[in-house]
């Protein structure tokens, strides 16, 4: 079946979609931003011919784009001086959210992204690791130090 | 960490309107490729018709010479010509030595005199296959009129004509 099969897309758009929104506004905070990155994660997705040897290899690949392409974009887009972080964070109180997690959306990308699939998205520190394609190691230290700068009380990876 | 914290984060959604979007977006991109597609395509049916046209075109592989030039259309003046040796009936009649390389078999014929390979009498048609030297003999008594050599093959006709000018005399050249 080709990835621009209709059926195939939604099948894996209603797999990851979700995710890769949460996942791309905790980054630029800002709504169209992530909504932008995730179309252009799916459009690259349909346009990519490698294949995939497993579901994990595949989630790993919306993940690792998905975070890839908000440094790109918030790199590009200088987000970080100028979108307002309130913006984003209304839809984060919306759902519920509190002070913890905006904490977290204050957090810089290198310890933001490894505390979002940890501890919110629920992946083991040795899925982390792939995902990013970094050590192990350097995933708990990167959650230890992002406790730290929290100052909160979450439970050690494990 | 606070489980309502996570709950709450893991119940943001991506727009309703998004996979819209991205549908529509691969739907132009699409429609994009076969339009591009389709100009590729067009191109290179162009270029292999081209192609074609360039490697099945007839080029001619049939020359005519005289005294080693290659017979074109300009005309070139034929030498004095002795009188034929093998003159039929008065020495009105001459004798012109050519050339014809060819590398297919094509038909030689006269209009008026006949053909001379090798010292043999061929009559006003005869049929020559390779690189082959001989003798046209014509009578040139009448000025001005135009007498012709016609080389067909399966794949051309080329014709020659000599004629006799009263000032100047002999000519020969391709006529078409």
């Amino acid at each position: 079946m080709s990835r621009s099969d209709l059926g195939q897309f939604e099948a894996v758009y209603s797999k990851y979609s979700n995710m890769l929104y949460r996942i791309a506004l905790s980054h630029l905070l800002n709504k169209e931003d992530a909504e932008d990155a995730v179309h252009d994660v799916f459009i690259k997705y349909m346009n990519s011919v490698f294949h995939f040897f497993s579901e994990e290899h595949e989630k790993a690949w919306f993940i690792r784009v998905t975070v890839n392409l908000c440094h790109d974009m918030a790199r590009r887009r200088k987000i970080r001086s100028h979108a307002p972080l309130e913006e984003a964070l209304t839809v984060f109180e919306e759902a519920g959210s509190g002070d913890i997690t905006r904490q977290v959306l204050e957090l810089e990308d290198i310890y933001k992204t490894p505390i979002l699939l940890h501890y919110y998205e629920g992946y083991s520190v040795e899925e982390t690791a792939r995902i990013l394609r970094i050590s192990v190691s350097a995933v708990k230290m990167r959650l230890s130090r992002a406790r730290e700068k929290l100052k909160m009380d979450f439970p050690s990876e494990g | 960490m606070n489980q309502k914290e996570i709950d709450a984060y893991r119940k943001i959604a991506a727009p309703s309107t998004l996979k819209a979007r991205i549908i529509n977006e691969r739907e132009k991109e699409q429609k994009k490729f076969r339009i591009n597609a389709g100009i590729c395509y067009g191109v290179a049916a162009l270029c292999a018709v081209f192609v074609l046209v360039f490697t099945f075109y007839p080029t001619s592989s049939i020359a005519l010479y005289y005294n080693s030039d290659a017979l074109k259309n300009d005309s070139v003046a034929v030498a004095e010509m002795a009188v034929s040796q093998y003159a039929r009936t008065v020495t009105s009649e001459v004798l012109v030595p050519l050339t014809l390389t060819t590398d297919t078999k094509a038909e030689v014929s006269v209009s008026e005199g006949f053909i001379v390979i090798d010292g043999k009498d061929m009559g006003q048609k005869t049929e020559i296959e390779n690189d082959t030297d001989f003798f046209w003999s014509v009578s040139t008594n009448e000025n001005s009129k135009e007498y012709t050599l016609n080389i067909k093959s399966k794949k051309e006709k080329i014709t020659y004509c000599i004629s006799k000018d009263e000032t100047n005399g002999f000519f020969i050249k391709k006529a078409n």
